[in-house]
């Protein structure tokens, strides 16, 4: 027999008073009502017992299993938020793997970063189980150079065997004085405190990121470095052998990322072997340096000779061209300028090196007074080979706003700021490479726009008649072929470069050929809508039509 | 809607954990850290009654504090913190609750109409349990029966009863958690009891073994 229950069913009963009873439960009725309950509760038995097993049942809850999580979930918790906010940094800047000093720093990156180093302060200093990571500031603070690195000895043979050449290529001793300094302080473990309170707020972006990077090695390399530290604070020869320490990260902070990371794997002689040929080399590069501004100098005193080859090499580029495959040819089309080029004069060069011995002469010519007889003094390969440097100098230089040459970093980063921040989602949105290529469109759009009353940004399309030069004057100017105060001469215009279709395609279609050019020669690229990316053809280059 | 000064001032005033979150809003992370303690285990628990899996809970939880450390920037107290972060967390849970039951890994689902009476499948999750109300219990099995009893509830039950039972929310602070009228959560409240109570009756009646 079923056992009669102790309590009555409120299944019957009537909805409102249901509610009003457990709203009397957790104190919600106001106290006219609350009294209404009381009331009924004195007067109605069944009532009463609806209540106390609502009540029962309310309290049977405290039975329910709480959960409780230790410090690993706060821990990982932290870590995902931090590398979260990492995210968006690494996002919005283009590392290296040993980081350029940045003269300003984007807000919508300082505001990531701003936490990070509240995250790392508070850890660093706030928790006794962090005593390890203050122990090991220094080490975080110059992972970078100390990775690349494995003993203090090669430092010594360093600048033993380079010192000279190192200095040459870097700065005079007397400004690494502030980072030798900022050693010693950082090095006292009862400075560290006040030397990390006290970093400026782009400075502690970069320590953040340094402490991620230190995070992720292993114990082993975690303890290479350490000691390696130990050896470089307790060295008596300390100050020679910071100084060749801080040479050498700036020297290498200039190489790409790839050749630094070439040379960290190199063990002892041959990695001195490398640096050294990498100084002479380097060495011999700066001897050879030109501005944007003077190379086009250059190239725009030589253009009739340089129009003169490429006028001769027309119908065999043209009949070479035809004989490719037409994969071949929309490849070539699709290079880049300064790739194409280099295929152009390869083709002359092949066909009569006299052409090109002429245009390495007269090039020769028109070069700086300083730099003339340290080029006769080169070989004749070396010769070619550093015009054709030049060339592509020249016509970067001109893909990238005629006047204004390459743009600095921190330039675009002074225009990222002033963006709209519907402009900079957009820019943050794309990967590192792409975001730079668009803001650097974008600046140079809104260069040209500012010359010609339209808004930045507006300006992706291709020929138009009457539209403008880059780096020219809307209104026309002087057609004698030199440079002046707003960029290269007039001459016809030329279509809107799309560095992933690369130059416009020859005519027909109305597009340029170097005879109807600004001074640069033969210009291809895909035909509006293909946008095949950019290949290196095999063979002398094809012919344009 | 916008939050007025005063009210901003009032929570400001009022609450500690308030006065936490700006400190994070101005990029104190000992501050995220601090509430983060003070939060967690309430927040796993939560997410575990809520979806079932505590792996899954903790994630949740991670989500909603991931979610506190990106809003930021944009925090005006209208509230109480903690029924701002319930709102955060209920929109997870319910997110990821909506996930699980596309892929049916939902094995107690509630009725939506929360009607009164039985819960067959609350009664079909405690029979296969094996805790029939024919015996004592003791301590551990009474609490797997309320736990089942729980889950059985739908989930708008579920986080209505979690959040007044525990967190001691009031109406007025759950209604805007899960953006219903108080008295919307009167009713959801009310007839969640009433479920409860169905399904514990028959064991409370027993009681539980000392």
């Amino acid at each position: 027999m079923a056992r009669a229950t102790g309590y009555p069913k409120i299944m019957n009963t009537d909805q409102q008073q249901l509610e009003r009873m457990v709203a009397y439960l957790d104190g919600e009725l106001s106290a006219e009502e609350s009294a209404q309950v009381e009331q009924q509760l004195a007067s109605d038995e069944q009532f009463r017992q609806a209540l106390q097993g609502a009540e029962r049942a309310w309290r049977a809850l405290d039975d329910l299993p709480m959960s409780h999580v230790g410090d690993e979930f706060a821990k990982t918790t932290m870590d995902m938020v931090v590398d979260a906010a990492r995210h968006d940094v690494e996002a919005k800047t283009m590392a290296l793997p040993i980081q350029q000093r940045k003269k300003k720093t984007t807000t919508v990156v300082m505001v990531a970063m701003a936490f990070l180093l509240g995250a790392l302060t508070f850890r660093v200093l706030a928790s006794a189980s962090n005593r390890r990571l203050v122990a090991d500031l220094p080490v975080i603070q110059y992972v970078d150079i100390y990775a690349q690195i494995k003993e203090v000895s090669f430092l010594r043979e360093l600048q033993r065997g380079l010192g000279d050449r190192l200095e040459a290529s870097t700065a005079k001793a007397d400004q690494f004085s502030d980072s030798i300094a900022e050693f010693q302080l950082v090095a006292d473990a009862s400075q560290r405190a006040s030397w990390l309170e006290a970093l400026p707020s782009e400075e502690q972006v970069n320590l953040r990121a340094k402490f991620n990077r230190f995070r992720d090695l292993s114990p082993p390399q975690k303890e290479g470095l350490r000691e390696l530290h130990q050896q470089i604070e307790s060295a008596e020869d300390r100050e020679q052998v910071l100084l060749t320490l801080f040479r050498y990260q700036q020297w290498l902070k200039e190489l790409p990322p790839s050749r630094q990371y070439e040379y960290r794997t190199l063990e002892g002689g041959e990695r001195l072997r490398r640096i050294a040929n990498e100084l002479e080399r380097t060495a011999s590069e700066r001897q050879f340096e030109l501005t944007d501004e003077q190379v086009r100098e250059v190239f725009m005193q030589v253009r009739p000779q340089i129009e003169q080859v490429f006028e001769r090499n027309k119908p065999a580029f043209r009949e070479f061209y035809s004989r490719r495959s037409p994969q071949e040819q929309r490849d070539f089309r699709s290079l880049p300028r300064p790739e194409q080029m280099k295929r152009v004069f390869q083709f002359a060069m092949v066909r009569s090196s006299d052409q090109m011995t002429n245009i390495v002469e007269t090039i020769a010519e028109a070069l700086p007074e300083e730099m003339v007889v340290a080029f006769q003094e080169l070989r004749p390969g070396e010769k070619r080979d550093r015009v054709q440097a030049w060339i592509r100098q020249f016509h970067a230089s001109m893909r990238e706003g005629g006047r204004m040459g390459r743009i600095s970093a921190a330039e675009l980063a002074d225009f990222f700021v002033e963006l709209p921040t519907e402009a900079k989602e957009r820019l943050l949105a794309r990967r590192p490479e792409d975001m730079q290529r668009l803001l650097e469109d974008m600046y140079r759009g809104k260069w040209r726009s500012s010359r010609r009353g339209r808004p930045p940004g507006m300006d992706r399309r291709g020929p138009r008649d009457g539209g403008p030069r880059d780096g020219g004057p809307r209104d026309g100017g002087p057609r004698d072929g030199k440079l002046r105060e707003g960029g290269p001469p007039d001459g016809p215009r030329r279509d809107r470069f799309d560095e992933r279709r690369g130059p416009a395609l020859g005519p027909p279609g109305g597009r340029r050929r170097f005879d109807e050019d600004r001074g640069g020669p033969l210009e291809s690229g895909p035909r509006r809508g293909d946008m095949r990316r950019p290949r290196r053809p095999e063979g002398p280059p094809p012919e344009q039509g | 809607m916008a939050i007025s000064d005063s009210t901003a001032q009032r929570y400001t005033a009022q609450d500690p954990d308030v006065r936490l979150m700006l400190q994070v809003r101005d990029d104190n992370a000992a501050a995220f850290e601090e509430l983060m303690q003070r939060y967690q285990s309430r927040l796993v628990s939560l997410m575990t009654h809520l979806v079932g899996k505590r792996d899954m809970a903790e994630d949740l939880a991670q989500d909603v504090f991931l979610r506190i450390y990106r809003a930021r920037k944009r925090y005006v107290p209208g509230s109480k913190f903690s029924t701002w972060m319930y709102t955060i967390a209920n929109n997870v849970a319910s997110n990821a609750l909506r996930s699980l039951s596309r892929r049916k890994e939902v094995n107690l689902v509630g009725s939506e109409s929360g009607e009164l009476g039985g819960n067959p499948l609350a009664a079909k999750a405690l029979a296969a349990s094996g805790l029939m109300p024919t015996r004592q219990l003791d301590k551990a099995e009474l609490s797997e029966v309320v736990k089942i009893a729980v889950s059985a509830l739908n989930e708008r039950q579920r986080m209505a009863v979690l959040l007044n039972k525990f967190e001691h929310l009031s109406y007025e602070e759950i209604a805007e958690v899960m953006n219903q009228s108080p008295s919307a959560i009167k009713s959801l409240l009310s007839r969640a009891r009433a479920n409860l109570r169905e399904v514990l009756e028959p064991y409370l009646e027993q009681g539980a073994k000392v």
